[in-house]
């Protein structure tokens, strides 16, 4: 071997080693839980405020913020029910697709909006807060964080606990905790209403399914799609085997699970937001119905394949219970159809 | 004087590949994601799923069996199809670094395929995604079909001059196109990031999978692999002449032309059937042909059909291998090659490091 050679092996297999213990320390490390976010007030529930994120920041927020801008439709979906539009300067293109304001934009229709969370965009709206998710443009973020804009970035949401933690952190951070305080009371009669309706319906097993043509996908334990299912009163097997987070799925697992009822998205493209849907061609219901494999699955031949709004099956907000109620009604009208439960 | 390089016989090692084959062929089709069938429920199985037996009692084992079998039979058809691919194209090119996506397949079919899974979505007018829509789970391989063999076709057309390909411009076109399609492709994904499922899915497709595999796209695999293997006995003897240089092939004797069109069609067709069946699996096209050649020799005779076989037992191995270690953990068939294939292709050109006078 030349010395060249020696010096590029010498130098790419220390390199290679590296990264593959960095690969294995981040799946090792990837998954465990964030710090709780929290925000102290001065005695008196004054200001300023001080919010400690579970990204390990600290942002101090000095007075009722009142040019916010929002850069997820998670945080759209929240911020929307706490605080009138007067208070928010922006909101993303694509929270008038995956949010609560494609069926219920109300004022916030006339809410500026932009379409690519990047700082120089954001800094001509000239807020005093933005709220992002934790996964939206860290470097935007962290661009602003530096012109001196206090940037709340959201937790993880896999279920309804995060939900609350991330309401009441809202509350905090917009000077609206009554709001926040009545919007989980409010949460929690709907979630109780949910639970009557699903001890009168037999306990169907289901599992979420998602195929845009390349491969099967399934929501295991700890995702909002299997807090959706339960809250519905569905078992979600893809949980009851041990999946966890959004898995693959195979048609030989599907077969072997066959479950009474299969979940997935509507398709997500439409007609304009507002102008009404109907009934959508394409689809993951399109390939479960035209795939011959699946034939013999009991959803499949029984006609239970169930559709939810693709905006409610990837939400990370409270409307995880809307999720759930549109579940329910949809569940029910098949029971009413069938006339029988499956089992 | 260097001592000549000691090759074995072509035909021992096509009966040595022959039988690994067989035997990956029979432990692929038992294994899945819900255990080891018995020998001869896979054997009964498979026999009636190809149309010579009964189908077996418990439907449920029936078509588990058939899901395996399909995604066995893809794996090997898939990797014979790249790797006579890529034995084509080394040849045609006299450069042992060409493979596949020098024509343009590997990014004609991503683009197609990403069309097709963004009409699924039911993005486009409801008119063309309702046509799409009973095509569902074949839609997307029909798509990343029509996308190589277009590109491909694309890149032979502008690389062509009055009725003749030239090499040289047929690699520096194919860099172009490659370009601009992943170019378009990218503004797609760009355009579709916010909808976390569709952009997820064209990624996941790009990784390549053999998962779920269909008796239709087996046949189509089958039927790519076959009218390139049927080209190999009229071009082999002239690949093998013209590897000294263009003018001296002619001077022999041989239709340049003619040669350069069939090995063209051969190596796109059989590329384009095994990328838009089973996604982007990087390396087959580029380290099979290299084994066959270190082990035999580099006459095309031999060397095209032992790709062929060493392609369909190198791919399916290593499907059965990582899924044997990994279980349900598994990575997609593109990610393992890539991570198999370069450190495997470094210590090839380290051993024929004398005769390639690369190091």
């Amino acid at each position: 071997m030349s010395a060249l050679g020696r010096f590029g092996t010498a130098v790419g297999v220390p390199v290679l080693l590296c990264a593959a213990g960095l690969v294995a320390w981040i799946a090792r490390h990837g998954g465990e839980p964030e710090p709780r976010a929290r925000v102290e007030r001065p005695a008196g529930g004054g200001w300023p405020r001080v919010a400690r994120l579970s990204d390990g920041r600290q942002v101090e927020i000095p007075a009722p913020p009142e040019r916010i801008v929002l850069a997820s439709s998670g945080a759209v979906d929240l911020v929307s029910e706490l605080v009138p539009p007067e208070r928010v300067r922006a909101v993303p293109e694509q929270a008038f697709w995956f949010s609560r304001l494609r069926e219920e934009p109300g004022a916030f229709a006339s809410v500026e909006r932009f379409d690519r969370f990047v700082a120089e965009s954001v800094l001509a709206f000239d807020p005093d807060l933005v709220v992002c998710d934790p996964w939206g443009a860290p470097q935007t973020a962290a661009r602003l964080d530096e012109a001196g804009i206090a940037v709340v970035s959201l937790g993880v949401v896999r279920g309804l606990d995060d939900v609350r933690r991330q309401t009441e952190l809202l509350g905090g951070v917009l000077g609206v905790e009554e709001e926040a305080s009545a919007l989980l009371a409010e949460l929690d009669r709907r979630i109780a209403r949910l639970a009557e309706r699903a001890e009168d319906r037999a306990r169907w097993t289901a599992i979420s399914y998602d195929n845009a043509g390349a491969g099967g996908w399934t929501a295991g334990a700890g995702t909002t799609v299997d807090e959706i299912l339960a809250l519905a009163g569905l078992e979600n097997l893809s949980a009851a085997i041990g999946l966890v987070d959004h898995q693959e799925i195979g048609y030989e697992r599907l077969l072997a699970l066959d479950p009474d009822v299969i979940v997935v998205a509507e398709p997500s493209g439409s007609s304009f937001p507002g102008e009404g849907e109907g009934e959508l061609a394409g689809g993951t219901e399109a390939f479960l119905r035209n795939e011959p494999v699946l034939a013999s699955l009991r959803a499949i031949r029984e006609d239970r394949i169930v559709a939810i709004p693709v905006r409610l099956f990837s939400t990370t907000s409270h409307e995880i219970v809307r999720g759930a109620e549109v579940l329910a009604d949809r569940l029910d009208r098949l029971r009413e159809r069938a006339g029988a439960t499956p089992r | 004087m260097s001592r000549p390089a000691r090759r074995l016989p072509a035909l021992w090692v096509g009966a040595a590949l022959a039988a690994i084959l067989c035997w990956l062929l029979v432990r692929s089709t038992r294994m899945g994601s819900t255990g080891v069938h018995a020998l001869g429920d896979s054997v009964r199985g498979a026999l009636a799923a190809l149309g010579l037996g009964e189908p077996l009692a418990d439907r449920f084992l029936q078509i588990t069996v058939e899901l395996r079998l399909w995604r066995t039979l893809c794996a090997a058809g898939v990797g014979a199809a790249l790797a006579l691919s890529g034995a084509y194209l080394q040849g045609l090119f006299r450069n042992g670094l060409a493979s596949p996506s020098v024509v343009g397949v590997n990014a004609g079919a991503s683009l197609g395929a990403a069309v097709a899974i963004v009409l699924l979505g039911g993005y486009g007018p409801q008119a063309l995604v309702q046509q799409g829509v009973g095509l569902a789970p074949i839609l997307v391989t029909a798509c990343a079909f029509v996308g190589a063999l277009a590109v491909s076709v694309l890149v032979v057309a502008i690389a062509s001059s009055g009725g003749r390909i030239s090499v040289p411009r047929l690699l520096l076109v194919g860099i172009a196109i490659n370009v601009f399609v992943s170019g378009m492709l990218a503004a797609l994904q760009s355009l579709t990031l916010s909808d976390y499922r569709i952009a997820r899915a064209i990624v996941s497709w790009t990784f390549g999978t053999l998962d779920d595999r269909s008796s239709t796209q087996v046949a189509m695999v089958a039927a790519g692999l076959a009218v390139s293997l049927a080209v190999a006995p009229f071009v082999a003897r002239e690949l093998d002449l013209y590897a000294g240089g263009e003018e001296d092939a002619q001077s022999l004797g041989v239709d340049v032309g003619r040669l350069k069109g069939l090995a063209l069609v051969a190596a796109a067709l059989a590329a384009s059937t095994a990328v838009a069946v089973a996604g982007q699996i990087a390396f087959v096209g580029l380290v099979v042909p290299h084994m066959v050649r270190i082990a035999t020799g580099a006459s095309h005779r031999t060397l095209l059909p032992l790709s062929a076989l060493g392609g369909a037992a190198f791919l399916l191995g290593t499907d059965l291998l990582q899924r044997h270690l990994l279980g349900d953990a598994k990575l997609q068939p593109g990610v393992v090659m890539s991570l198999v294939g370069g450190p495997f292709f470094l210590f090839l050109l380290w051993r024929a490091r004398r005769e390639l006078e690369t190091w």
